[in-house]
């Protein structure tokens, strides 16, 4: 896509970048508000993050022992990034005005970036157990438009100050919201954002015991699928790094003792290896949700503030204007399905490029407990347990079609590797348990494929090894790629995409027949024009934003 | 609002777009394909080149194979485009109409469009053709308007400039 990034910037600055640079000093600031710097303990901070950047160098060096020692300009280059993190103090400062947010950075190119205060979406406080040691938090503010562009940071806010500085953040994002008090807005009374930090009722209903369903999440499948990627890298980028590790290269040689006739895999290791396999995965997945999730609580400090806040080490408390949410999404994924969980994230515009638009609002938790808290977060649980409606019979048939088009790919491979000589006879016995598997998937598949059109919401449904149900809200949608491929046009179907700001940007109803596709395109587009409903009408920017480039 | 007054209309327009790409469109696509096709094939010689395998069989096999396929892209997909891309611009929203094997149809309310784009390469010049595209806040949301006519490539994007000034509010 060629999203036309100075126009971004520009959106996002509110003020072209030249005008932004004038506002500073202009005469019509009489009585500028100071500049402010971050806390100074963020010099302690940026040397021993530069050590933890080099430390899994390190220790592979030590590790490995033959890498052959760090050459000088590691250390060199070490050095630097401490100077450029003590620099980056020096030179950032950042005041909030009564309209605006502006941040000064840089030494030799000064950069200030303003944000309109009526564009602020949450503020994330993210405090990583180094920021924890010495008192301090990451302060992150999620703009409008946000997606996919640095969001605005103040690293290092002394855990003192953060409640002001989010309140004073806040109170901003809330004038927009009451134009009738926008007169108000400059003498802001106590009462708007004070209440921010009023804890309100925990509906989260997290407890500990829910670790237990950590490793039926893929959590631990997509770390250990990382950690192989980055194996191959080593073995392949790296020089061969990998097999000079003194503990592969044992498992190697025990291997190549092996005489190659007996070098076929037994049940019994295969099960082994799957075991293994299965135990690392349970083990990653429990680590990380407890560390992430651990106090896990939830909470609405008025009608539309949303608070979330977990973590055990690395801490997070995330404040949300709920007047951003776009719909909620219910994660049920085959294996936590199984067990009777599911997890909740909420979709929103405005949280930063990092939380790609989706919040999680309950992790992985008793079933229940995910549905009365994406209903409580979304206004109502009907679009999450209402039946939906089902595809037909050609988007049945399509399941299967696919399904073993899978394993014919699969097939295929198998035939290829045993005519190469890499694999024996035996491989065809896998696929004792890759066609049934594959029925049952295409037959889960087919259960969990539906749609449903609301009153102002669109419910979809599909998947089954990451089965996802969606609920958006139809104001949020931007627009609508009715995606047709060649099989899915002789058999009528077609694939709907509704694309949004929020989260992940598009949501897609599979295989839905294709008059169906058109009849949710027209009642959306029709009976609930966006322009009517949209809740961000008065924002007044979108005028200066449309501007014509032309590039050749 | 037009869109909400005639229920009938958006379904008339979503399936069926008015507008069609300029008539240079087809050799223009097809110009575009060679070239690409050209690469390809030189990447694939280079290989052989390199490899020093001139009279290898899977090398043959592979460049008769590209060339058969190269072939029957650059008969086969323009005129299948031609047939297939279409294009509306009314004052409530913009449809599009692209693709060839795998069709797809883009509709965004005119409220939402963020900024437009026109583009125009080597090849586009060489035909006198431009594409516009236009952008919304969402990353999965931009319409391209293929091949177009220079001339009423500057009238599509006067009327979307135009139209634009007068909305506001892009579901951020």
């Amino acid at each position: 896509m060629s999203a036309p990034l100075p126009e971004r910037a520009k959106r996002y600055t509110g003020v072209p970048p030249e005008r932004a640079e004038r506002v500073e000093g202009s005469p019509d600031a009489p009585d500028p508000v100071p500049w402010r710097r971050l806390n100074p303990r963020m010099l302690l901070v940026h040397p021993v993050r530069e050590l933890i950047k080099y430390l899994p160098v390190l220790l592979l060096a030590v590790v490995a022992g033959s890498v052959g020692g760090e050459p000088w300009w590691t250390y060199a280059l070490s050095a630097l990034g401490v100077v450029v993190g003590i620099l980056r103090w020096v030179t950032t400062s950042y005041r909030i005005t009564p309209s605006h947010i502006q941040v000064r950075r840089g030494l030799l190119n000064r950069r200030m970036l303003s944000v309109p205060r009526e564009r602020i979406r949450s503020v994330d406080v993210d405090a990583t157990l180094l920021h924890r040691l010495v008192g301090l938090a990451v302060v992150r503010v999620g703009t409008s438009a946000s997606h996919g562009q640095d969001g605005l940071d103040f690293d290092g806010i002394a855990s003192g100050d953060v409640v002001g500085l989010r309140a004073e953040l806040l109170r901003g994002a809330r004038v927009e919201a009451r134009p009738a008090e926008n007169d108000a807005a400059e003498n802001p009374p106590a009462v708007p954002m004070a209440t921010a930090e009023a804890e309100g009722h925990d509906f989260s209903g997290w407890r500990w015991s829910w670790a237990r369903f950590a490793p039926f999440t893929l959590t631990g499948v997509a770390a250990l699928a990382a950690a192989a990627f980055f194996a191959l890298q080593l073995q392949f980028f790296d020089g061969g790094l990998l097999v000079r590790l003194p503990i592969v290269r044992a498992g190697i040689d025990t291997a190549e003792r092996i005489p190659t006739a007996e070098r076929i895999p037994t049940a019994e290791l295969v099960a082994a290896a799957a075991l293994a396999l299965v135990v690392a995965a349970s083990v990653i997945a429990l680590v990380r949700y407890v560390l992430a999730y651990s106090g896990f609580a939830l909470w609405r400090s008025d009608a539309t503030t949303l608070h979330v806040r977990h973590g055990l080490l690395r801490t997070r408390q995330v404040t949300l204007d709920e007047r951003r949410l776009r719909g909620v999404s219910l994660n049920e994924p085959l294996s936590l399905r199984s067990v009777g969980a599911a997890s909740a994230h909420a979709i929103m515009t405005g949280l930063g490029r990092e939380r790609a638009g989706l919040q999680v609002v309950e992790p992985a938790g008793p079933r229940e407990d995910a549905l009365r808290v994406a209903g409580a977060v979304l206004g109502q649980t009907d679009p999450l347990t209402c039946a939906l409606e089902q595809h037909g019979p050609r988007a049945h048939r399509r399941r299967y079609t696919r399904g073993a088009t899978g394993v014919g790919v699969l097939a295929v491979i198998a035939l290829v590797l045993q005519l190469l000589g890499y694999v024996g006879p035996w491989v065809w016995s896998a696929f004792v348990v890759v066609v049934p598997a594959a029925a049952f998937l295409a037959a889960d598949r087919w259960r969990s494929l539906g749609h449903r059109l609301l009153p102002g919401l669109l419910v979809t449904r599909h998947g089954s090894l990451a089965r996802k149900r969606v609920a958006l809200q139809t104001a949020g949608i931007i627009g609508f790629t009715v995606r047709r491929s060649l099989f899915q046009r002789r058999a009528g179907l077609a694939t709907l995409i509704a694309t949004t700001a929020a989260g992940r940007h598009r949501y897609s109803i599979p295989d839905v027949p294709v008059e169906e596709a058109w009849r949710i395109v027209e009642d959306v587009l029709v009976h609930e024009p966006p322009a009517h409903l949209s809740a961000d009408r008065g924002t007044g920017y979108a005028k200066s934003d449309l501007s014509e480039r032309t590039t050749s | 609002m037009s869109i909400s007054e005639s229920s009938g209309r958006i379904s008339r327009l979503v399936r069926e777009p008015a507008g069609r790409p300029s008539r240079r469109a087809v050799p223009f696509w097809a110009w575009n394909a060679v070239v690409a096709w050209c690469v390809f094939t030189l990447l694939q010689l280079a290989w052989m080149f390199f490899a020093d395998a001139w009279a290898g069989p899977l090398h043959l096999a592979g460049l008769v194979l590209t060339v058969s396929v190269a072939a029957a892209h650059v008969s086969i997909m323009p005129r299948w485009r031609y047939r297939v891309h279409r294009w509306e611009i009314t004052d409530d929203a913009v449809f599009v109409r692209s693709g060839w094997l795998t069709q797809e149809t883009r509709v965004a309310p005119i409220a939402r469009l963020q900024t437009v784009d026109a583009r125009r390469g080597f090849l586009h010049r060489l035909y006198g053709l431009t594409t516009v595209t236009v952008t919304t806040a969402s990353s999965a949301g931009a319409l391209s308007i293929h091949a177009l006519d220079d001339t009423v490539a500057r009238e599509v994007i006067a009327t979307l400039t135009a139209v634009a000034q007068n909305t506001e509010g892009d579901a951020t």
